[in-house]
């Protein structure tokens, strides 16, 4: 028998959308193309074509220590390389954004080895080694989980994902790494994601519109799709919550 | 006749089977005599710095405090086997009783006998007989005057009864005191996951082991494995620490190459399947299947594996430590969204990994998860089954953590280095389960 | 902690609206819409609030560089400059009226002149939502 995962209950558009995310079987779109030169800009970890610093001497194999797991494990490649571990961090807007920051652990961990995730509330950090990191960065502002004025890039100062949008609804940065560019409709950044100005504007795209975000959204809301409305995943929450706490109590008494 | 009717094949660290049909019991660390030897050794092996306490000596420099005109200028390396062979004498009840006081370079090592250990009630025992005979050898030896001896002691047992632990010693004791633990039956689960990664070499399967050995004898230290809860106790002792019926090494080395987090759960929930543990309760509209199981505490052993293995895929793949509290935490929410069953110990694991992550990544203050233990405020809710995960992410990390187990823990592989029960439990504690097997 | 209240005490807690704009203002509209309202007749304060734009990058590898946000900048209502320090999202105004029937009068004109400006929406109340004059704190803190 070969198990296929189910990963998520629920038949509302959110809960589809967080299988979708969630499943590596899915080919996520390509939504924008931001030259992976312009991705290390944003991120500002190493200027573009600059060697990787390293943390310690390549991996070698046979040169580990005597451990069985290393043997079956491979690691990534800039582990392999004793590559930094990096970050890249997003905000996510309670406006219908596609994602939410939970869901991206889900799907970082769905999709992708070697990765260091935490969720913070309105943010989402992920940390790797370097040059994987930028791998999965590009990936990540490209496709459709990201919308140019909906998600922020942020390693600091994330505040914004619940408050309301401006007026070109872009979501709010007190250090507006991002401006609205008027004349092309689109969001460009104008520094990178702790602040420093950039040499040159990067263009992340338009912004898509609320209709077709609330078709994409993996949130639930009162003004968009109510979590109550979805039977199987408030069935969830509340089989979960019952099953921990008679666990918690006599597990070996468990019966249903 | 076995306690319990569960029957088990354990495996080594390179999944070979190497004792068959075993009943859980054999594993109980209330039967297992390698068990039992790791307990016994882990209080009663001490190390004495000799080194340290001679410097400390000749400078002056004692707990902490420089006292001038104190100083004493008396070789104390080169006379190593001669004071290790004074302090033998002094700890030594009788001829045969198992004391060991033996010279590692500039160290002693010292293993104190039981028979001290049981006419006392504390694991203190260990340290203070040590470190009163390592006091008065000296003093004795080099007939160090009245005025002087205080120096002594305090080169030796460091700063105490001043302070609560023996702050500033040149002795060493794996264990903390008991004042450092968190409450009843906690002094097993104060040793750091760094610790354990020294003494088994950073091989990751059996610091799993090691870890899961010292957590779940905590449990029973604890009062949480009395009774009806025992089992669930051994089951999670079994699947998760000692390889058992090969589920951790088949689980990694399936996903070893490419796999993820998440092809773990899926490779574990096929198992769990399989294997009867669990099976489809009903079948929701959306086609979402939730599962239920007749045996909670086997499916939480089963989640405890799983939960190893996709640390040592996800963290194996980064040969970086940090990611530990997030893969626990998220491994374990995805498994249950999976499943519709609760994650590793109902619920508190996940828990853990929220509070971990946030002590282990510098947003509060610093440290690395190698210095986390089962004694900590946020980790000691998920009994016997978290910290095995900390201590295999350690074990694989590849050189990026500022407190590595080689920073922080040599003197215990040192000290413990040639103790097989240490640097290989799962061998000896199978060893020893085959022959209670025999007597159940 | 809430210092003195910004205007003088007129001797009777006087009504004051509260808008709460749906969207978060630029600059421009900021000052379009403040120059609507401090024109009408019987507008004693206007107090805005929204969210903190800082001076100067305040955390991070980048702290203390000018944060030349495009919307911190200085405004001119009526003559008057002001240097914007928020992202503007809620006015309060404080309304010096005798009667009901007046405040309708002036509700009315507040609404008209936020309809002209404000395009995404915005809710209005009426009520007391803060400080009118010193208490005890205050005198004890000068």
């Amino acid at each position: 028998m070969a198990y296929k995962r189910q990963f998520y209950p629920g038949d509302s558009i959110p809960a589809k959308n967080r299988r979708r995310y969630m499943d590596p079987k899915v080919k996520l779109k390509k939504l924008r193309d931001v030259p992976m030169d312009d991705v290390v800009r944003i991120m500002g970890h190493r200027n573009p074509g600059e060697d990787y610093k390293s943390i310690h001497p390549p991996i070698e194999e046979g040169k580990e220590p005597e451990c069985p797991i290393r043997k079956l494990v491979v690691p990534i490649e800039g582990a392999k390389h004793g590559d930094r571990v990096r970050y890249i961090q997003f905000t996510d807007s309670v406006y219908f954004a596609p994602i939410s920051p939970y869901q991206r652990a889900w799907m970082y961990l769905s999709r992708y080895r070697g990765v260091d995730t935490g969720t913070l509330s309105g943010r989402q950090i992920i940390e790797v080694r370097e040059r994987n990191l930028e791998i999965m960065a590009k990936e990540m502002i490209d496709n459709e989980t990201f919308d140019p004025a909906l998600t922020g890039i942020r390693g600091a100062t994330v505040h914004g994902h619940a408050c309301r949008l401006d007026e070109n609804g872009l979501m709010f940065d007190g250090w507006q790494r991002y401006q609205w560019d008027a004349k092309k409709k689109e969001v460009v950044y104008v520094k990178d994601q702790v602040a420093i100005p950039l040499d040159r504007k990067i263009s992340v795209g338009k912004p898509a519109s609320q209709a077709d975000l609330k078709k994409r959204t993996t949130i639930f809301r009162a003004d968009g799709v109510d979590m109550r409305e979805d039977k199987e995943v408030t069935m969830y929450g509340l089989r979960i919550h019952k099953l921990r706490t008679l666990g918690g109590y006599q597990p070996w008494a468990f019966k249903e | 006749m076995p306690k319990y009717e569960d029957v088990i094949d354990l495996y080594d660290d390179n999944g070979k089977r190497i004792a068959k049909d075993i009943p859980l019991e054999a594993i109980s660390p209330l039967r297992n005599e390698a068990i039992k030897k790791i307990v016994s050794l882990t209080k009663r092996t001490i190390a004495v710095d000799l080194a340290g306490i001679e410097k400390a000596l000749k400078s002056g420099s004692v707990a902490g405090a420089v006292i001038k005109g104190k100083e004493i200028d008396i070789p104390l390396v080169k006379n190593a086997n001669k004071i290790a062979k004074i302090v033998k004498e002094k700890i030594q009840v009788y001829d045969g009783d198992g004391t060991e006081v033996a010279v590692k370079g500039n160290r002693l090592v010292a293993i104190v006998p039981e028979a001290r250990m049981s006419a006392g009630i504390e694991y203190t025992t260990g340290f203070t007989s040590v470190a009163a005979a390592t006091t008065e050898a000296i003093i004795d030896e080099f007939k160090i005057p009245m005025y002087e001896a205080n120096m002594v002691k305090a080169a030796v047992w460091g700063r105490y009864p001043q302070t609560i632990n023996f702050q500033g010693a040149n002795v060493k004791s794996i264990l903390e005191v008991p004042q450092n633990n968190e409450g009843a039956g906690f002094a097993l689960r104060n040793i750091m996951a760094n610790h354990v990664v020294a003494l088994v070499n950073r091989n990751a399967m059996q610091g799993t082991a090691l870890s899961a050995i010292f957590e779940q004898c905590g449990s029973y230290e604890m009062g949480d494995l009395i009774g009806n809860f025992e089992r669930g106790g051994l089951l999670a002792l079994a699947y998760e620490g000692l390889n058992a019926n090969n589920m951790l090494y088949t689980l990694v080395k399936k996903n070893g190459k490419t796999g993820t987090v998440g092809t773990v759960i899926e490779s574990l929930m096929d198992r769990a399947i399989t294997d009867g543990v669990i099976k489809v309760k009903e079948t929701l509209p959306s086609g979402y299947k939730v599962y239920t199981t007749k045996d909670l505490p086997l499916w939480n052993a089963y989640a405890a594996t799983g939960m190893v293995a996709a640390v040592m895929v996800n963290i194996g793949a980064a040969r970086a430590a940090q990611g530990v509290p997030g893969t626990v935490l998220y491994y374990n929410d995805l498994l249950e969204h999976e499943s519709g069953l609760p994650g590793v110990d109902y619920g508190r694991a996940e828990g853990v990994g929220v509070g971990m992550s946030f002590f282990s990544h510098s947003i509060y203050g610093g440290g690395g998860p190698g210095l986390f233990h089962g004694n900590h405020v946020v980790t000691r809710h998920a009994k016997g089954v978290l910290i095995p995960a900390v201590t295999a992410a350690n074990c694989l990390d590849g050189g990026t953590q500022t407190f590595s187990a080689e920073a922080t823990s040599g003197l215990f592989k040192e000290v413990f280095g040639d103790v097989e029960e240490f640097a290989r439990p799962m061998q000896c504690v199978a060893a020893e389960a085959k022959k209670v097997k025999k007597k159940l | 902690m809430v210092s003195n209240p910004p205007a003088d005490y007129a001797g009777v807690p006087l009504p004051e609206v509260q808008i709460i704009t749906n969207r978060l203002l630029s600059a421009e509209t900021t000052e379009a819409v403040l120059n609507k309202l401090d024109v009408i007749e019987g507008v004693r304060q206007i107090n805005m609030t929204g969210e903190s734009i800082p001076k100067t990058i305040n955390s991070g590898p980048a702290k203390g560089l000018p944060n030349n946000h495009t919307e911190r900048k200085v405004i001119n209502v009526n003559g008057r400059e002001m240097e914007l320090r928020y992202l503007v999202g809620a006015f309060y105004i404080e309304l010096e009226v005798a009667d009901e029937a007046e405040l309708d009068d002036k509700l009315e004109e507040i609404k008209a002149a936020c309809d002209s400006c404000i395009e995404f929406g915005y809710v209005l109340n009426v009520g007391r939502y803060s400080k009118y004059k010193p208490t005890l704190h205050d005198y004890r803190s000068e």
